[in-house]
């Protein structure tokens, strides 16, 4: 009988809690982008090579990088890849529709000529001038980023940018590309789960097909 | 003229004794019957006493018979010898004294000599039927109550003879002193290394008996420390109390002075001032028992030249330090060191000392990244004779500092466990092994998302401590110890994508503390 008690408590203490974590700890992500590389440009191989998240800004003030990036090693494609963000986007990086912000980002990966650690762009992802070069971009997929989700920002992409704004949540939400139909004049997103795997094609391939489905604007 | 006198009456004093005609037939018996245990110390007993009859006394030597293991006929034989030269030796008007006395395996018919028997009347009737003038008969025996007759009593007030004077005259009569009742054992004792009651009598006649300090021990003081030692000393035993018993049948003017260990020859004395429960060791801490005495007032006790290692014991603490006796001069012991508590309890002194203690230090980190851990802990022991049993609770705090999240861990851990104690001079040495649980808490700041953590888990540590013994009970403490616990960590990135992985970091602890014990 006190065998049983004993082994209880051994029980017990074994296996009450959660699991520590150590000082690498960096948070939980908010979200976690998984997929495959297909290929990308061939660019300078002893250069960093870096996916990360590219936030439009519909006014024109510039792509803004996330500074999480996720390095990309060694130039054997197709190969896996995971994307771990903790931190929002921040706020500059937002489309501020007065009522509503909402991030539209594109995944894509960067070869970091600069060595800063972040992709430095001029002008836009095709642009083939310095510093930072745009190798490989996802198609069919965007990130949206909404740190609210009120009724009118979903008044405002139903019928727009999102086939289901009725899905949006606060927070990172994974979206599909679509593309439009002989009525409609640009693609339009659909919001999926966000484990949904993600595919990233070199800038040749996206140029060749016209960007696929992301003529959003 | 003055300072002739006084020698004059010294010697005259110190002769009184032997001018008495004392004989003595002293009997150890280790061995009774066959299906009896053997006794270990019956012989030493007679040689003991008898040692003392000779050095302060007033017995010669050629008048003490001692007997190792006779049998019936040989105790006959020398009794009768001894009588009878006590009929040649002594005029029948003169002062003598014949003391018997007996120390072995008996039942309430009769003595057990070697697995024959000689009946207690028979010993009596010989003994009281001498022509000593004086006729004591001492009997350490199992059921020797029987020789007095009495049965199962506590023991009597303290009876009141004449005070022994220097210009007394012998009593005559006889009497007879034994060492339990006729219901009860006599017991021998390790500790001792010899019976309880003759090794009180021995104490009593060497001066720890003398209540009126007149440096004379009589037969009335020498049997009441005896039966009142005998009693307490025996009332925690597996055999039980025993209590010696007398019968007196004495006429006279003044009591029976047994020794005058003040004017023994070469002897010296120790002089016990202050109260408590004397210890002394011929040699050394590990020599044979000299002497055992309960003092409750200011004693001179008598003993051969030579060092001794004494020890005074009170209820709380036990005195130690060495002493030496020097031939015809009296010492009085110097400072003797403090034994204390937990040492105390390690000697046998004391059955449980406990203590108190606060301890602060720190320890490895158990997660990589974390600064090593400030820690306070409250202790509590148990001080036993062979080990110490512990029980700790510990508070533990680290922090980490990162360039987007902050974290702090703390650990509250109960433990318990057992050490094994050495005392090495000032400073007692323990080494044990101790179990217990922690509660581990992990909290985060920063404005990623980061929810709390908490763990139970199972801790296993050796721990080696050193105790310093500062004043009174206080001591100081510096313990480590080495151990490890159970934990489970998550590896790769969190949420559904991490993975648990079971761990057993190393923890090792140092701490300083300071504590009391009682």
């Amino acid at each position: 009988m006190k065998t049983k008690y004993i082994g209880a408590l051994a029980l017990l203490l074994l296996a009450c809690g959660d699991d520590l974590v150590d000082g690498d700890y960096a948070g939980e992500p908010r979200i976690v982008l998984n997929g495959q590389i297909q290929e990308l440009n061939d660019g300078d191989p002893s250069l960093d090579r870096y996916l990360t998240i590219v936030w439009e800004k519909a006014s024109g003030d510039g792509d803004i990088s996330t500074p999480q990036l996720a390095p990309i090693a060694g130039a054997n494609f197709p190969a896996g890849f995971t994307l771990a963000l903790f931190d929002p986007p921040q706020r500059s990086a937002l489309n501020d529709y007065g009522d509503a912000l909402l991030g539209l980002g594109y995944i894509a990966v960067f070869n970091d000529s600069d060595q800063d650690g972040t992709i430095s762009m001029s002008g836009s992802l095709d642009s083939d001038t310095a510093p930072d070069l745009v190798e490989g971009l996802a198609t069919s997929n965007i990130l949206l980023y909404a740190p609210v989700v009120s009724p009118e920002l979903q008044d405002r992409l139903r019928g727009g940018l999102l086939l289901n704004p009725e899905a949006l949540e606060p927070g990172f939400n994974l979206t599909q590309a679509v593309c439009a139909s002989a009525q409609e004049d640009f693609d339009r997103l659909r919001i999926i789960p966000n484990d949904a795997p993600i595919t990233i094609e070199s800038m040749e391939t996206v140029l060749a097909n016209n960007y696929g489905c992301l003529n959003l604007f | 003229m003055k300072a002739a006198l006084v020698a004059l009456a010294l010697c005259l004093s110190c002769s009184a004794l032997a001018q008495e005609g004392r004989y003595a037939l002293m009997i150890g018996a280790n061995q009774g019957d066959a299906i009896e245990p053997r006794l270990r110390y019956a012989v030493e007993d007679a040689r003991r006493l008898s040692s003392v009859l000779t050095s302060m006394g007033g017995f010669l030597p050629e008048n003490v018979v001692v007997l190792q293991e006779p049998t019936p006929d040989r105790v006959r034989d020398a009794l009768a010898r001894l009588n009878a030269r006590l009929r040649s030796e002594q005029p029948r008007t003169s002062s003598s004294v014949l003391m018997v006395f007996y120390s072995g395996h008996a039942d309430a018919l009769a003595l057990h000599l070697g697995g024959a028997h000689l009946p207690w009347t028979e010993l009596k009737n010989l003994t009281i039927g001498s022509s000593a003038a004086m006729r004591l008969l001492v009997i350490d025996a199992c059921r020797s109550g029987v020789a007095t007759r009495v049965k199962g009593t506590a023991l009597e007030a303290p009876f009141a003879l004449p005070e022994a004077s220097s210009a007394q005259t012998l009593p005559e009569g006889f009497a007879i002193l034994s060492s339990a009742t006729a219901q009860e054992s006599a017991q021998e004792s390790d500790a001792l290394q010899g019976s309880f009651f003759t090794h009180h009598l021995i104490a009593a006649l060497r001066g720890t008996a003398d209540s009126n300090d007149d440096g004379q021990i009589t037969l009335a003081e020498a049997y009441q420390y005896t039966a009142d030692r005998t009693v307490a000393s025996t009332a925690a035993t597996l055999g039980g109390v025993q209590h010696p018993t007398y019968l007196f049948e004495l006429k006279g003017r003044s009591g029976l002075v047994l020794t005058r260990p003040g004017d023994a020859r070469g002897l010296g004395a120790l002089r016990l001032q202050t109260p408590g429960q004397y210890f002394l060791r011929a040699g050394g801490p590990q020599g044979a028992l000299a002497l055992e005495a309960n003092v409750s007032k200011r004693r001179t006790v008598h003993l051969r030249p030579g060092r001794y290692f004494l020890q005074r014991r009170t209820p709380r603490r036990l005195y130690e330090g060495e002493v030496e006796i020097i031939e015809g001069k009296t010492r009085t012991p110097g400072a003797l060191a403090a034994v204390e508590y937990a040492r105390l309890v390690r000697k046998g002194g004391q059955k449980l000392a406990l203590s108190a203690s606060v301890w602060g230090g720190t320890s490895l980190p158990i997660l990589s990244g974390f600064s090593p851990p400030w820690e306070v802990a409250l202790a509590m022991a148990m001080h036993l004779r062979f080990l110490t049993i512990d029980a700790r609770v510990d508070y533990q705090r680290a922090s980490l500092n990162g360039e987007r999240l902050s974290a702090r861990l703390q650990t509250v851990s109960i433990q318990a466990g057992a050490r094994a104690a050495y005392d090495l001079g000032p400073v007692a040495l323990s080494a044990g092994l101790r179990v217990g649980g922690a509660w581990i808490h992990q909290s985060f700041q920063t404005d990623r998302i980061a929810p709390a953590r908490s763990r139970l888990v199972p801790m296993f540590l050796g721990v080696i401590r050193a105790d310093f013994s500062i004043y009174d009970g206080w001591f100081l403490g510096l313990e480590g110890q080495l151990g490890t616990l159970y934990i489970r960590r998550s590896a790769g990135l969190s949420g559904d994508q991490a993975s648990s992985q079971a761990d057993t970091p190393l923890l090792g602890r140092l701490a300083l503390g300071v504590g009391k014990q009682w």
